[in-house]
């Protein structure tokens, strides 16, 4: 069973762009003259080539769609005090203020911030409540503090 | 073959280029950006075998071109992003004046960095591909589009590995006697960014071998 995604609607837009341009590229493929299949008595590398770039966008394509049919937009929760995936939450750790956007794993970016609530600290953070404090341990603990959650 | 000579010769330059992160800490023969690409391919080639529905020769051709751009663009590094101003507008101009800071940027500085070196790379990666045919030229940039895009399995995975070599790289360098790096940040930012279960599992050995 395939898993059920949640994307903020920027996210969604990125996928929906991402395949809108695959299927664009796919058409304009197949308006192309096919290379022949072989070359004197070998596989023509021309062939094999269209067919590789082919297969590959089909793959993708295929993959996305597959992600797309099982995506929900993330919506603003009841509770808001609460960290859930889509929250924007300010928190200090080690002496530093930072923000974090937590966020589905297919849409992760730790350099704008975004961090999966699947990752080692997403996942301690996910169900926490504004000024909680939230150990990540391990071998080398961080304490992160939850400031404030916003949607 | 004159055009693939001058492209395979350019980027025999990043055998030489010792990562600027590792300058910075003042490392001695810092490893170099060609030995890091290196690492970062057989981590996929490895533990790529394992993952599910994964294409692994396309992520290891893409760990192979990620930091290819760097023959022409300048390695930036965090300590570049918590150096920026985050009032003033980041040029190209304004890079070269800024003196990094060994420390860690936040969110904001961050953001602002990505944008201005996805700029400075495309325009690298351009100039670096102009001698090669269009089909070839198609092809690598496609896969460092995809790789910067993050969107497909394969890019996002390769991206953590990454984050995951440049951090075992840094703890042999901290474990070697450069107190400079600061390895609590270095564990406590992988943990907030690598999500793969098998990388996850890579990260804890790492820590646990400090």
């Amino acid at each position: 069973m395939n898993k059920k995604h949640y994307l903020t609607k920027e996210g969604l837009e990125k996928f929906k762009k991402e395949l809108d341009s695959l299927l664009e590229i796919r058409k304009e493929k197949m308006k192309e003259k096919v290379p022949e299949v072989l070359h004197s008595e070998d596989l023509n590398p021309e062939y094999l080539d269209f067919r590789e770039i082919v297969q590959l966008i089909e793959k993708r394509i295929f993959k996305l769609e597959e992600v797309l049919r099982d995506v929900e937009i993330v919506k603003t929760p009841k509770d808001k005090k609460i960290v859930q995936i889509g929250a924007k939450i300010h928190i200090e750790a080690d002496n530093q203020a930072d923000v974090f956007f937590i966020v589905d794993s297919i849409e992760a970016n730790p350099s704008e911030g975004k961090i999966s609530g699947e990752s080692l600290v997403g996942k301690k953070l996910l169900g926490k409540k504004e000024g909680d404090l939230v150990s990540v341990s391990s071998k080398i603990a961080t304490v992160y503090k939850i400031v404030k959650i916003e949607y | 073959m004159s055009e693939i000579f001058k492209f395979i010769s350019q980027i025999g330059e990043l055998k030489k280029n010792g990562r600027r992160g590792w300058q910075i800490h003042n490392i001695d023969n810092p490893e170099t950006t060609a030995a890091h690409s290196f690492q970062v391919a057989m981590l996929v080639l490895t533990i790529g075998e394992e993952k599910k529905d994964f294409d692994v020769s396309r992520a290891i051709k893409m760990a192979l071109i990620h930091d290819i751009s760097e023959v022409y663009a300048p390695d930036l590094t965090p300590y570049d992003a918590a150096a920026l101003d985050e009032n003033e507008e980041i040029t190209e101009e304004y890079l070269k004046n800024i003196e990094p800071v060994i420390g860690r940027p936040n969110t904001n500085q961050r953001i602002k960095m990505q944008t201005i070196k996805k700029e400075l790379e495309h325009k690298a990666m351009e100039k670096l591909m102009t001698n090669l045919s269009d089909n070839l030229k198609k092809e690598i940039i496609d896969l460092w589009k995809e790789y910067e895009n993050m969107i497909t399995p394969e890019s996002r995975f390769v991206k953590q590995a990454d984050k995951i070599i440049n951090l075992l790289q840094g703890m042999e360098y901290w474990k070697n006697g450069c107190s400079s790096i600061q390895y609590k940040l270095w564990v406590r930012r992988a943990k907030e960014s690598i999500d793969d279960e098998h990388l996850v599992k890579f990260l804890k050995n790492i820590e646990l071998s400090l």
